[in-house]
């Protein structure tokens, strides 16, 4: 496997690699880099979007409305 | 309106439980339920406007980042063309898998990967422009 294949397949879904991507993985430093990189893209992406409303949105919201 | 959403969706696949053949595929079954139905309460949704003065608002929050890379990326989210959003959501949100999200959105498998890799492509330079493209 080529690295920029691993890469295209790793950044698609980095929970669904198949066995040819973990193989190439461990014996591939360049892509054991790129994974440490992209795992702190997915993890602030991941931030991002789950972000919970902050609590006191929906009162101060109302509380707004009403006024 | 999110709740009322999750309810009548839970609702409609409740009575149409007897069209899901495949139990494997319930879960993007769901996700395609609930994906028609927003689209039916957004084309029904008449909102009240009201002008609200955002100073007001105490919207400060400590828990999430507020840091200039976050709001880069949140931007460039919000930017995404939505045939490259939805995937993504539906994968980071939701826990789709790919063929899962190709199931929901009415593509192949194939498309769904190209989509989801061109969109973290793009949300990824916005943080590391200087790395420009890799793969494709």
């Amino acid at each position: 496997m080529k690295c920029e294949d691993f890469k295209f397949e790793y950044t698609v879904a980095p929970t669904e690699t198949s066995v040819e991507v973990s193989a190439h993985l461990a014996s591939c430093q360049q892509c054991q880099l790129f994974v440490e990189q992209e795992k702190q893209f997915e993890q602030k992406l991941n931030g991002l979007i789950n972000t919970e409303v902050p609590s006191g949105l929906r009162h101060s919201l109302r509380e707004s409305v009403l006024a | 309106m999110a709740e009322d959403l999750v309810q009548e969706s839970c609702l409609r696949a409740w009575k149409s439980l007897d069209k899901l053949r495949d139990t494997s595929s319930s879960k993007a079954w769901l996700m395609t339920i609930l994906r028609n139905e927003h689209t039916r309460q957004y084309v029904r949704y008449r909102p009240d406007r009201v002008d609200l003065d955002l100073d007001m608002l105490s919207l400060r929050d400590t828990d999430n980042d507020t840091s200039p890379d976050a709001f880069a990326l949140k931007q460039a989210l919000n930017e995404l063309a939505d045939e490259y959003k939805e995937p993504l959501l539906l994968q980071v949100i939701a826990g789709l898998s790919c063929e899962e999200i190709a199931s929901v959105c009415g593509i192949t498998k194939s498309a769904t990967m190209t989509r989801l890799f061109r969109a973290k492509q793009k949300l990824r330079d916005v943080l590391r422009p200087e790395e420009g493209q890799v793969g494709n």
